[in-house]
């Protein structure tokens, strides 16, 4: 997908702009609270009706106006011209428009438009806890694959009847007994998302290491390794041997569940975890390099969106560059030249001096207003 | 909460809140329109709510709705006494019989099993369906559960209890509603039909 212009109106700090885009690279420069995230976050909201920083579409209404619109033109990979525009009002409500016509339900848009953000936030997918790698695993597998949204909505579901009977269990109020029907679904749907999720794991090492290298350009040996109760838990293993682990695992757990009145083994307990050279990033590696690896992620997710809708994501990367050398940033943007489009922010353009980059390239940003 | 402070009105008020899907603006509403009304449909209305609760109950055997002590179906000399339909609700049974394909009896278990709602086995007619095998000249019993995880649970531990009986346990095909379109179908829907495809 390419974004060819965006038409911003009191959006955040911006009163008025026409923005045209390079089909490759678009650095937005300028100094802290000129509108550079702004800009990306606008067209984050065209392509999914919302914002990545804020939840209430008001706050990015600009002051003391009554609406905002963003309007954007595109062309498709398949050649196709297409115009997406959002409108927000106070009164009126939001309003999405595709190609001039109103679109009603918002989720038959989404996808269309394929983003990848990548910001400062996103190190928690490193750093953070287990819980937003676990997010990044659903949020992906369910945007391909719906049946694992399906199995993930069952499974949490019957994780809290579960954890219902573990609480009546140990006031004594049921008997052990009464977990089975729990459990079966348990071990259906938790074998499912587990299978899936090795599944993208091995899709993960595939192309991680490569996507590592061309960014850091040293033989260095990435790899993700799936955390869970299971043994030998590889991309080999199938559905049966993962329910009979899954069956046996839970009968030798479920006293220790009782007494905690919590389901303490399963996919919502499983972590990603990455390593460098055979070290944990997260504990052993440097800033720039669990961006680097943070980076490399994003190319995996791009691939696999890419292998959805046969669309490539247009790239987000807000702010990221700070402890990037600036070979890693050549490095970086030689293999987004070759993916798709990408819009960059940055307040320190000295770093792409050298990069030998057209002034078409460069989208000065000052006090909300496009500078050339 | 506002009240008119004439008791009388205020009691039926309260009674009408308490109707599934009326809130107090909805109850007020109803309440002054049968103020309003002729006297004739104030009694009519009431007499009616009486008769549901004293002339209608449930039927002994399969606990759908009947007036006397079987339900039309049960009392069916037609109907085919090998199969039991089982179903969360009265409801489901107006529907399965609407398609007019299942001609065996049924069995309500009044819900499903769901422990954050507080309702366990017991709660529900199973044990009666169990007599039911025990007792009857059943053979099959096709569960028509909602397709829930409380649905999936409540078959679960039916089909545990009937495992040793002889009766054959079969359950309604997840697959794509006849006369849909395939492309109007939402893909989940679509991959289980293909995941539980069956040989032509
Ligand atoms: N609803 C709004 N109306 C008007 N101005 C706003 C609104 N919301 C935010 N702003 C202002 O818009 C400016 C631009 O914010 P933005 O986050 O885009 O800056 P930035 O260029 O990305 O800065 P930084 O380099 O610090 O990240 C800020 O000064 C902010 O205070
Ligand atoms: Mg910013
Ligand atoms: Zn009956």
């Amino acid at each position: 997908m390419l974004v060819k212009t965006l038409k911003l109106q009191n959006f955040r700090n911006i009163a008025k702009a026409v923005i045209e885009f390079d089909e490759k690279i678009n650095i937005i420069t300028g100094k802290n609270g000129q509108g550079k995230t702004s800009v990306l976050e606008s067209l984050y909201y065209l392509a999914l009706t919302k914002s990545f920083r804020e939840k209430a579409d008001k706050v990015v209404l600009q002051h003391n106006k009554e609406f905002f619109n963003i309007e954007g033109t595109f062309l498709s990979d398949r050649k196709e011209e297409l115009t997406l525009r959002l409108y927000f009002s106070d009164i009126e409500g939001k309003h999405l428009f595709f190609n001039k016509k109103k679109v009603n339900r918002f989720s038959e848009m989404i996808g269309r438009l394929p983003v990848i953000l990548l910001s400062l936030e996103d190190l928690s997918l490193t750093y953070g806890v287990p819980q937003y790698r676990r997010r990044f695993l659903d949020i992906l597998l369910s945007q391909v694959n719906p049946l694992y949204l399906q199995a993930l909505q069952y499974y949490k579901r019957n994780i809290m009847q579960r954890n219902q009977i573990l609480s009546l269990i140990s006031e004594g109020t049921e008997k052990i007994d009464a977990l089975f029907p729990w459990d079966v679904q348990l071990i259906q749907y938790g074998s499912e998302i587990i299978f899936n999720r090795l599944q993208f794991v091995r899709f993960m090492n595939d192309h991680l290491q490569d996507n590592y290298r061309q960014i850091s350009e040293e033989d260095e040996k990435i790899e993700v390794r799936y955390k869970t109760f299971l043994k030998n838990a590889d991309d080999q293993i199938t559905i049966d041997s993962i329910q009979e682990q899954y069956e046996s695992k839970l009968s030798a757990t479920y006293r220790d569940d009782i007494k905690r009145q919590n389901t303490l083994i399963g996919p919502h307990r499983d972590d990603l975890l990455f390593f460098k050279d055979g070290f944990l990033l997260k504990s052993y590696g440097s800033q720039g390099e669990n961006k680097t690896f943070l980076i490399a992620l994003k190319f995996v997710e791009s691939a696999y969106l890419k292998k959805k809708n046969n669309e490539i994501p247009i790239f987000l990367l807000d702010d990221i560059f700070g402890e990037l050398d600036t070979e890693r940033i050549r490095h970086l943007l030689s293999y987004l030249i070759r993916e798709g489009q990408t819009f960059v922010t940055t307040t320190l353009k000295e770093k792409f001096n050298t990069l030998h980059l057209k002034e078409e390239n460069f989208i000065k940003i000052k006090n909300g207003r496009m500078v050339h | 909460m506002q009240h008119t402070g004439i008791a009388t009105l205020d009691q039926l008020i309260n009674l009408l809140t308490r109707l599934p899907g009326i809130g107090r603006k909805t109850a007020q509403r109803l309440a002054m329109f049968v103020l309003k009304s002729d006297p004739d449909y104030a009694q009519q209305l009431a007499q009616a709510v009486l008769n549901v609760k004293s002339e209608i109950h449930f039927c002994k055997r399969c606990f759908n709705i009947a007036e006397d002590d079987l339900c039309s179906i049960c009392a069916d000399p037609k109907r085919d006494v090998s199969k039991i339909c089982v179903v969360e609700d009265i409801v489901d049974i107006m529907a399965i019989e609407e398609a007019h394909v299942y001609h065996g009896l049924y069995h309500v278990l009044g819900g499903a099993i769901s422990p954050l709602a507080g309702t366990m086995p017991e709660d529900l007619h199973i044990r009666e369906l169990i007599e039911r095998v025990k007792s009857e000249a059943v053979k099959e019993i096709l569960m028509a559960l909602n397709p829930s995880t409380e649905g999936e649970a409540t078959m679960i531990y039916i089909s545990r209890l009937l495992k040793d009986s002889g009766v054959t346990l079969t359950r309604l095909a997840s697959g794509v509603p006849f006369g849909s379109h395939l492309e109007y179908l939402d893909s989940a829907t679509i991959g289980r039909a293909i995941d539980s495809r069956r040989e032509l």
